[in-house]
């Protein structure tokens, strides 16, 4: 699925401002959070994205791509296995509108392109735009220029 | 049942062919073999993962009880739909806040 927005600022500051203050700006909810607490930390450290307690720390997900002012993509660790694919991906990609910055996240899952378009279809087409970027992430990882792996660490 | 499971059967893609065949309307078992193009033998196995992420019901033909019909679950579609209509809500407040954020911190 892809959501998008258009930010009054250029693409290097939105894309420093989404990293550095990320513990700002993320809606902590409690369906989406490892253990729910609204003051946890939210911060990107070395190649990864935690969610911080006082007394445990978790992995919301993997950086694979770190391309400042440009793209960042990183794996999608579900805290309800039970509920959700357990591991998908996230791309942000944040597009010059000539001082403006399309920001645009896609959330692919794991079961490739095709079954994106497969449950598009079943669930019904007024859902696939919502769909378009469901999959696909396995045919990236196969093409994906620069997957450095090596993401900078931010302190 | 997860929806992480549905995910996980529509990796194939003999079972997407399955789920894509059945989404038009139930089938017996022997045609729906033939319109994906595999073995009944190897369709049993597929129906077996797809029955098993609850995606695919399989129930006796009133006109024969030795044919069976398959169709695609309504309530797991349901699911999937607010499962994907959940993340969707989730990243857009997301982007919402970030926004806010560019655009008055």
């Amino acid at each position: 699925m892809i959501v998008n927005t258009v930010v009054n600022t250029d693409p290097d500051r939105a894309f420093e401002i989404f990293i550095r203050t990320i513990d700002k700006w993320w809606k902590r909810t409690p369906r989406h959070m490892w253990r729910f607490d609204a003051e946890a930390t939210i911060r990107f450290e070395g190649d990864r994205l935690l969610e911080v307690h006082p007394d445990e720390t978790f992995v919301m997900g993997e950086v694979s791509v770190w391309d400042p002012g440009k793209r960042l993509i990183f794996s999608w660790l579900s805290p309800r296995p039970a509920d959700d694919p357990p591991r998908t991906e996230v791309e942000v990609r944040f597009e010059d509108l000539q001082g403006r910055t399309r920001i645009v996240l896609e959330h692919r899952g794991i079961a490739g392109a095709e079954a994106g378009s497969t449950i598009s279809s079943v669930v019904g087409l007024w859902w696939s735009d919502l769909l378009v970027g469901f999959g696909a992430s396995s045919e990236d990882q196969s093409r994906r220029p620069g997957s450095t792996g090596a993401a900078q660490s931010l302190r | 049942m997860t929806v992480g499971s549905v995910f996980e059967a529509l990796a194939d893609p003999t079972r997407r062919a399955v789920v894509e065949t059945l989404s038009h309307r139930p089938h017996r078992a022997g045609e729906l073999a033939q319109k994906v193009g595999v073995t009944p033998q190897a369709l049993s196995r597929h129906l077996r993962v797809l029955r098993a992420s609850d995606l695919v019901d399989g129930h006796q033909s009133n006109d024969d009880y030795r044919v069976r019909i398959y169709a695609l679950r309504q309530e797991r579609l349901e699911d999937l739909r607010s499962w994907l209509e959940d993340m969707r809500g989730f990243w857009a407040d997301q982007l919402v806040s970030l926004q806010k954020e560019v655009e008055e911190g």
